[in-house]
């Protein structure tokens, strides 16, 4: 639920509670004063009535009682019935007004009124109230009461909830904005701060988040320099090294004693170490580029077929070693939207692979199929070897940094075959960074066939 | 006659490997440390091609470009930019700056020179 929400609900809540309260608490108290008043009129009523029967008895004058029973009858619609016995010899009478109803809420109430000059001279009256009139007036009283509290209730919730409405969204907007800030960081865009002046906790809160912002940019350009300075002092000495060694080795060959033949197979040795050394160099650089997202291809028309041959021919020498057959099946022109030194990568990655895991006597393929989706036109390029293959499970985790499954941790793989388990990585992020989708098909001593899929290049350049 | 190349390059290595490509090549070399030491000598010794590291302390390659191109005597000299970091970054940059060719280290020595002579034929030709 949204803040909005939760304010409106609580203040609905909080209002229809006091409400409740207060308003049964008003209801009590009028009911109360109702009823007391009702007792002093009746109290009022009966005193005046026995004024008027002493009066009407002194004055032997029964009318005038009559008619004032008569005219209180008017005035109190409760009074439903009342009986005079008129006794003043020798004059007695019996009057009785009104009609008793079946009401069964009937109160009786019996005055004896005497002369004071003679005992024998007396009225008695005797009224009867009817309390479900009484009840019935305080009813409809009440009820106009509960009207207006309830008017005055609905008016205030309509009220508050505006008032909640309001404040959430006084509330809420520096919040989202924050949010989307905050979001935006998320995503990468360091830095980022949000304009907003106010001396309450929120602009404490947006305060401290700008610090924050401008703190994670620092730290990641103090990252960036860090990785690109590494990059250059790793680079630049082995560099060094492997060119070094390259010339000794040119020099060393116009000789032909056996000490310099010896020396020459210790600098191929040199040699290497350090190209395995500066390959995993190039591969922890480019992961932590993909890492930082800082990994770029410019994708431009190019003819996959040399770039696949080139590779071929590198690794010739080594499948021959391994009685390996190794087929380059891609035709001539194939130009597909790719930034060749990266597909280069991607294919050497994936020979080399093929080549590690598959043993004697092996075959591999590298095949290029098109097809269309849409409007557009695709290339299929694929990586088919027949050799160990991979578990359910190695396959689950094929594609992530520095795994290398069962085959890649084996004991028979020399030193520079054992690699890093970054390989898949880098290959995977370069076919994405491209467009295109990669994708595995293995099972353990089937062989394995790595696929993707490129873009196909709308004129050749 | 034979070429005359300027080297420049604050890593002694650097310059010795470049130096032993070139003059094995018959190239008359001449080599400087940095940026600053590179101009001078370019201004003294008139290179047919400089090959010059990006990354150097005191002038970097950038502004030795710059520097260069503002000199009229030199600003046709050919300039091919050395570099470790990356084929595809240090084309962008190269491009940018009006460098005629770059060359990652660590490179192979017959890839150096095709592309020392294929740029001075170029610079010929124009
Ligand atoms: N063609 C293949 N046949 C069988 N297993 C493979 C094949 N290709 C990859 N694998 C498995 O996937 C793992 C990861 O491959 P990846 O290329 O990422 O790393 P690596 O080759 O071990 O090291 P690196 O390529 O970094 O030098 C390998 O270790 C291996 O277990
Ligand atoms: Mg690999």
């Amino acid at each position: 639920m949204k803040i909005g929400g939760k304010f409106i609900l609580t203040t609905t809540l909080l209002l229809t509670g006091t409400m409740t309260i207060l308003s049964y608490g008003i209801l009590a108290s009028v009911s109360a004063i109702q009823k007391q008043d009702l007792e002093k009129q009746a109290r009022v009523v009966e005193n005046s009535a026995q004024r008027v029967a002493l009066d009407a008895l002194l004055q032997k004058d029964e009318l005038q009682l009559v008619s004032y029973i008569n005219f209180l009858k008017a005035q109190y619609p409760a009074l439903c019935y009342a009986k005079i016995a008129w006794n003043y010899p020798p004059m007695s009478q019996k009057i009785e007004l009104g009609k008793l109803s079946k009401s069964s809420d009937i109160e009786e109430r019996r005055f004896d009124i005497q002369s004071p000059a003679n005992p024998n001279h007396n009225v008695i009256m005797q009224f009867y109230v009817d309390r479900s009139v009484l009840k019935k007036a305080m009813a409809k009283s009440k009820e106009k009461l509960a009207q207006v509290i309830l008017r005055i209730w609905g008016f205030s919730i309509i009220l508050g909830a505006l008032l909640a409405w309001i404040s959430a969204w006084v509330l809420t907007f520096p919040l989202k904005s924050l949010a989307q800030v905050a979001s935006q960081v998320g995503s990468g865009h360091l830095g980022v701060q949000l304009e907003w002046n106010s001396r309450d906790e929120i602009g404490a809160l947006v305060y401290s988040f700008n610090q924050m912002s401008e703190k994670l940019k620092e730290l990641d350009t103090m990252k960036k320099n860090f990785v690109s300075s590494v990059t250059h002092e790793l680079r630049s000495p082995l560099g060094a090294m492997i060119s070094l060694a390259a010339l000794v080795k040119d020099k060393l060959s116009a000789e032909e004693t056996p000490a310099s033949k010896q020396s020459l197979d210790y600098l191929e040795r040199i040699e290497k170490n350090a190209k395995r050394l500066e390959q995993f160099i190039n591969q922890l650089l480019d992961a932590a580029k993909i890492e930082q997202g800082k990994f770029t291809c410019s994708p431009r028309p190019a003819d996959i077929s040399p770039i696949v041959a080139d590779i071929v021919n590198l690794f010739g020498p080594k499948a021959k070693e391994n009685k390996i057959q190794l087929s380059n099946e891609i035709p001539e022109n194939s130009f597909a939207m790719a930034d060749p030194d990266r597909i280069r990568q991607v294919f050497s990655n994936l020979i080399s692979n093929a080549l590690k895991f598959t043993p004697s006597n092996g075959e591999i393929k590298i095949k290029a199929e098109k097809f269309r989706e849409g409007d557009e036109r695709f290339f299929e390029f694929s990586v088919q070897d027949n050799g160990k293959g991979m578990s359910e499970e190695d396959l689950k985790k094929l594609f992530q940094a520095f795994s290398q499954g069962n085959n890649g941790n084996a004991q028979g793989l020399s030193g520079s075959e054992r690699g890093t388990g970054l390989g898949l990585y880098i290959v995977k992020s370069i076919v994405e960074a491209h467009g295109g989708k990669i994708s595995v098909r293995s099972s353990p001593g089937q062989g394995s066939v790595f696929t993707f899929t490129l873009k196909e290049a709308k004129s050749a350049i | 006659m034979s070429h005359k190349a300027l080297v420049i390059d604050d890593e002694e290595d650097f310059r010795l490997i470049a130096e032993d490509i070139l003059k094995s090549s018959g190239f008359e070399v001449f080599s400087s440390k940095d940026g600053a030491e590179g101009l001078v000598s370019a201004k003294k010794f008139k290179p047919d091609i400089i090959l010059l590291d990006w990354k150097m302390p005191k002038m970097d390659g950038e502004t030795f470009c710059r520097k260069l191109r503002e000199d009229s005597s030199l600003k046709k000299t050919p300039i091919i930019m050395l570099t470790v970091n990356s084929k595809t970054e240090a084309e962008l940059e190269a491009l940018h700056f009006g460098v005629d060719d770059f060359i990652a280290k660590p490179y192979k020595k017959e890839e150096f020179l095709a592309r020392v002579r294929a740029v001075l034929r170029q610079s010929r030709s124009v």
